[in-house]
């Protein structure tokens, strides 16, 4: 695993705790304007993915690099 | 409202913080992923220097053995040639890494845009709608109906620390009695485009600009406090006071509300939303002179306003010194 797997981890925990936090917000919030502001949580939350597997991409291509570079130190 | 919508205004204190805390993790994964790839691109570096001197190495020890007559020098062409693919990997390992980069990269530039877009208009809806909420609440009751979210604070409780918020009283009309936030008063710094005088402000205080402020004595960072100040605690009444104190000015009576929430956070000693009102909100107010037209000079409040800064305030409650 490259150092990049530790990034992946910690954009995971960031993940799953903006989701609870959208959970607290769905329980007290449930007007039109909540649900704009849904929808840019939707938007950003699809971004998030995006970017996780734009990291876990680099991840894989860091460790297909190891073999070829002989070390573990990446 | 709809039938079914349901608002409980400490939503918009809940989601304040946490949508400064999404910039925040978003900033440091960024620089956490750039540390990550500067250290695989360091480290393939090294190693293809290493391969490329083990090649040198080789070779110099095969020259060395075809310079002597009769010598069978087959072991050390072969270890040229293994060093030769050792580095070949080692180029290729290094080529990876520079195209995963390049593209991720890419994905890292659009993700950086569309978040910072994407939370500027969520913080906008927020504003928006705590304001909205909060003029329905103030036209048809008489309190906040929230329930009390743990960890909905801007991060802990908090106040100036001992020295640098002395006085509790809010309103000090002494020798700014001009100062009654009258639209119609004469041609003064109200008149200074970009100063507002929001409802609920006490008499001789505006919002003003942060770029119309001039500071002579700017502070360089953490280490300009002093001993005495307790750097955490002006941080959370800083805080506090863009997420709680300016949005319950709109109350007309903030401190009443103020004191409620304190109450009903069960926030007390230093970090208490009261605290942090007589501090903005009283003598011990940043205060600044008005200069005319070229806006103001900062006579008091050089670390909150270094501290204000930083939080990405734009303007900030003043008391103004000079004609009304």
């Amino acid at each position: 695993m490259s150092r990049v797997s530790r990034d992946i981890a910690q954009h995971e925990s960031d993940r799953a705790e903006r989701f609870r936090a959208r959970l607290r917000v769905e329980s007290l919030w449930s007007d039109a304007a909540a649900r704009k502001f849904l929808d840019v949580l939707n938007t950003i939350e699809g971004q998030d993915k995006t970017y996780g597997a734009a990291l876990a991409a680099l991840n894989a291509s860091f460790d297909e690099a190891k073999k070829y570079l002989g070390t573990t130190n990446i | 409202m709809s039938s079914g919508a349901k608002v409980d205004s400490a939503v918009f204190d809940f989601l304040r913080p946490q949508l400064r805390r999404y910039r925040r993790q978003t900033t440091d994964l960024k620089a956490a992923v750039a540390r990550s790839i500067a250290k695989a691109s360091e480290t393939a570096a090294e190693v293809v220097r290493e391969r490329r001197r083990a090649v040198e190495k080789c070779r110099a020890d095969l020259d060395a053995c075809r310079a002597q007559e009769n010598s069978d020098c087959s072991g050390y062409a072969r270890q040229l040639e293994l060093a030769g693919n050792a580095l070949a990997d080692a180029l290729k390992g290094q080529r990876i890494i520079e195209q995963a980069t390049a593209q991720f990269r890419h994905s890292q530039a659009r993700h950086d845009r569309v978040i910072d877009e994407e939370l500027v208009r969520s913080e906008k809806l927020v504003r928006e709608a705590d304001e909205r909420i909060s003029g329905y609440v103030k036209a048809t009751i008489s309190g906040p109906h929230v329930t009390l979210l743990s960890g909905a604070a801007s991060g802990g409780g908090g106040s100036w620390s001992a020295g640098s918020v002395a006085a509790s009283s809010a309103a000090s009309p002494d020798c700014y009695s001009n100062g009654t936030g009258d639209a119609s008063a004469p041609a003064s710094w109200r008149d200074t485009p970009g100063v507002t005088i929001p409802a609920g402000f006490p008499d001789g205080f505006a919002l003003v600009p942060v770029s119309l402020i001039r500071n002579s004595d700017p502070i360089s960072g953490p280490e300009s406090f002093d001993k005495g100040q307790d750097l955490p605690t002006l941080k959370w009444s800083t805080n506090a006071l863009l997420d709680v104190l300016l949005p319950a000015m709109r109350s007309g009576d903030p401190r009443a509300t103020l004191r409620e929430r304190d109450q009903r956070e069960g926030l007390s000693g230093a970090r208490t939303y009261m605290r942090s009102y007589s501090g903005f909100f009283s003598d011990t107010a940043l205060k600044v002179s008005h200069l005319g037209p070229e806006g103001f000079d900062l006579d008091n409040g050089r670390h909150r306003l270094w501290l204000l800064e930083r939080l990405g305030a734009t303007e900030i409650p003043v008391r103004i010194v000079g004609p009304q």
